[in-house]
């Protein structure tokens, strides 16, 4: 009978070891403290990691028995991992959201509407295209923190060196470029190239594409009498695979490996001093300034070049709110301390990233250096990126398609750029 | 009495029995939630346009007859096959060769290049990848540096942007990640033939090839068909080492199918179509597994 009990009692323990765990979702402690789970991009880089955990210490600090339980997922993975806690029934109270994803993580119900918790003035205190980005059928699904609008960064000390002007047309850009590649050591080998593309099929490749072809008047995807559209496959969007691809195949202005290259490496040859042009977010210029210091005062901005127009997108980051937090009055008054006046402020003046509330911006000495002139003009002139669930794929469509131009100069741009309008098309119809 | 003993026995049996069950049960409910409840998971959805959060509509067969009908799944197909085939090969080659070097009694620190050749290995992938993508790099990496320095090319090569040479660039990664596995395996195969068996065939006049061929072969032949298997089955299924150094690319040259199946799913949030790809390899797989095992049979 002992040794019978004995075996059930173990084989109990047993069964229950294998069960054994705590829950993820954790509102309180055992020391009663109340927990606020947090996932967010900015403690896995830095210098936004060191300020990030200053900033909730300073919030713990203003609320006693508060814990900010921080978990860090880099940007390029966030929407993955977002999913998975969201299946899994383990989001956390706050979440990072960017424009790119908003329409992804608003189908699947996971963002709270946060217009009820948002006073009409801090509404208008955001600035109004960041505003519309975080905005879904109304309602407000992001509290956005800060934004790093892509402007074209240059060498100023070359520029003047050349006696070029800012380019403020496509145009004018490739011939900066052309002008900007050369052997400056007379080995005969190019040591220096005008523009660092980012062929690679990636985010950071595509949306740098998508500039340039909205620059041309020609729209990847957009939303148009009820239905998503897309430009690919017009003249437009010929023109501007045809730019993107003489840059590398006809100019030759673009550094090896352009294809490989993605965001971080062109930051990298931006920072040994091989490329003078890049399109990249106020906070690369902070990167290349860690990398090399000596390249201080000779990095300019302008806003995107154009050709029958420009375009900027919003590139906000924000934060959504779980609809099953228990702590959600507690989540916004986080979310707002971080965005605050003087937090915003100072955030820009570590990182470079912008602040994305009026009265910071108004109020920042940091951003009137003429550093920051390309990036404030495209934050006036900010334009929505299409919020559709979809649109991941769209790009990658245009990646390919781009990668193929850049591959093989041979190849007849037209057909190519008809056949992934096609493609979009059948996007857009799989997913209406 | 005697009857009495047996009903005792047949009581202490059950009692037996239930308690093995008992004892196997965390086994059992772990292998349960782990492996088979993923499995069906995995499968099920395949029949659902989800995103696995809110949206579970029924489409039935509809994915797998939009997969039936998809070149580019076929494409990625092709490239797993080629990419598994001349990894596993390469990885065959390399470890019977150093396997039958370290096996050599008379080798000088054997311990030494024991260690060394192994330590690929204990790499991790995502370390690899990083490793090897700033080597083959077109403005920084090492092999362009060499080449350029001894004035064997005049610009650099694009190993890994080219999508004639990045297939190839990838599977050398692959190999030299993989071998030592299998020649830790080989070597410990051929450590269990006997030496006798050598010396026979020498004095038979066997020569190297020969004593290889009769010899060294048929005694590492269980490990090796194994072994093979298991390494084509991973190989068809890999994923980590590709996404790190291409992600699938350029133009889709090394989108094998595992990163298709990633990509559906996690980039585009089709994880219902994504699992009908992931069906498919998983028949594939039972197929290879099933094949091995026939073949083992026939061995014995």
């Amino acid at each position: 009978m002992k040794r019978r009990l004995f075996t059930i009692v173990l084989s109990v323990l047993l069964v229950a070891s294998v069960f054994a765990g705590g829950s993820s979702e954790s509102t309180s402690s055992e020391s009663g403290e109340t927990v606020l789970t947090v996932l967010t991009t900015a403690v896995t880089q830095e210098p936004e990691g060191t300020l990030a955990k200053e900033y909730i210490a300073e919030f713990e600090a203003q609320h006693p028995g508060v814990h900010i339980e921080c978990t860090g997922v880099p940007m390029n993975s966030a929407l993955q991992r977002i999913t998975t806690l969201a299946a899994s029934g383990a989001l956390p109270d706050l979440f990072v959201n960017v424009e790119n994803i908003i329409g992804t993580l608003n189908e699947m119900g996971i963002c709270e509407d946060l217009t009820p918790y948002l006073s009409e003035e801090e509404k208008s205190n955001i600035v109004d295209a960041v505003r519309e980005s975080c905005t879904i059928d109304g309602k407000i699904i992001a509290y956005p923190w800060y934004s790093a609008p892509n402007a074209l960064i240059f060498r100023t000390d070359w520029f003047e060196e050349l006696g070029i002007e800012p380019p403020t047309t496509l145009e004018e850009m490739a011939a900066a470029a052309q002008k900007l590649t050369r052997d400056t050591n007379g080995d005969g080998t190019i040591d220096t190239y005008g523009f660092g593309l980012i062929g690679t099929n990636d985010d950071s490749g595509a949306t740098r594409f998508v500039m340039i072809m909205r620059s041309f008047g020609a729209r990847e995807l957009y939303f148009e009498d009820g239905e998503w559209k897309t430009d690919v496959g017009s003249p437009e969007s010929i023109q501007a695979f045809q730019y993107f691809a003489d840059l590398k195949n006809k100019y030759g202005v673009v550094p090896p490996g352009a294809i490989e290259n993605s965001f971080n490496e062109n930051v990298n040859l931006m920072a040994m001093e091989q490329i003078g042009m890049l399109i990249a977010g106020s906070n690369s210029v902070g990167k290349i300034f860690n990398a090399n210091p000596d390249l201080r005062g000779k990095i300019g901005s302008v806003q995107m070049p154009s050709a029958v127009t420009t375009y900027t997108p919003v590139s906000m980051l924000g934060w959504s709110l779980n609809p099953e937090s228990k702590n959600k009055d507690l989540a916004i008054e986080f979310v707002k301390f971080m965005s605050n006046k003087e937090n915003s402020i100072k955030w820009v003046e570590t990182t470079g990233r912008l602040p994305v509330m009026k009265d910071a911006i108004a109020e920042s000495d940091y951003l009137a250096d003429p550093l920051f002139d390309g990036f404030i003009a495209g934050v006036e002139n900010m334009v929505q990126a299409p919020n559709a669930p979809f649109y991941a794929e769209v790009k990658t469509e245009l990646g390919r398609t781009y990668q193929k131009l850049l591959l093989d100069p041979t190849l007849d741009v037209a057909a190519e750029v008809k056949a992934c309008g096609e493609a979009i098309q059948n996007i857009i119809d799989n997913n209406t | 009495m005697a009857k009495d003993r047996k009903v005792i026995r047949h009581k202490g049996d059950l009692f037996q029995s239930r308690a093995g069950y008992a004892f196997i049960s965390p086994a059992f409910l772990v292998l349960v939630l782990m492996v088979v409840y993923p499995l069906i998971y995995g499968i099920v959805i395949s029949f659902f346009d989800t995103n696995l959060v809110n949206k579970f509509d029924f489409v039935g067969l509809k994915y797998y007859g939009r997969l039936i009908k998809d070149a580019s799944f076929y494409a990625s197909l092709g490239r797993t096959v080629m990419f598994t085939f001349f990894t596993v090969l390469g990885r065959t080659i390399l470890a019977v060769l150093f396997a039958n070097i370290l096996v050599m009694d008379n080798l000088p620190y054997k311990k030494v290049f024991r260690a060394i050749l192994v330590l690929p290995w204990f790499f991790p992938d995502v370390v690899v990848g990083m490793l090897w993508r700033w080597l083959y790099n077109a403005n920084y990496g090492l092999f362009n540096f060499i080449l350029r320095s001894l004035h064997i090319i005049d610009a650099p090569i694009e190993w890994l942007s080219n999508t004639d040479t990045v297939m190839w660039a990838v599977i050398l990664v692959s190999i030299w990640k993989g071998f030592p596995f299998m020649m830790v395996m080989l070597l410990a195969a051929l450590q269990t033939i006997s030496k006798d068996l050598y010396e026979a065939a020498e004095l038979d006049g066997c020569g190297v090839i020969q004593r290889f061929l009769h010899v060294t072969l048929p005694g590492i032949m269980p490990v090796l068909s194994t072994t093979l298997m298991l390494e084509i089955m991973w190989c068809f299924k890999h994923f980590t080492l590709i996404w790190n150094l291409t992600k699938g690319g350029p133009v889709d040259a090394t989108r094998v199918v595992s990163i298709d199946i990633y990509r559906t799913g996690f980039d585009y949030m089709r994880f219902g179509e994504s699992s009908t790809r992931a069906v498919f390899v998983f028949i594939i797989i039972i197929i290879l597994t099933l094949l091995q095992k026939k073949m083992k049979r026939s061995d014995v």
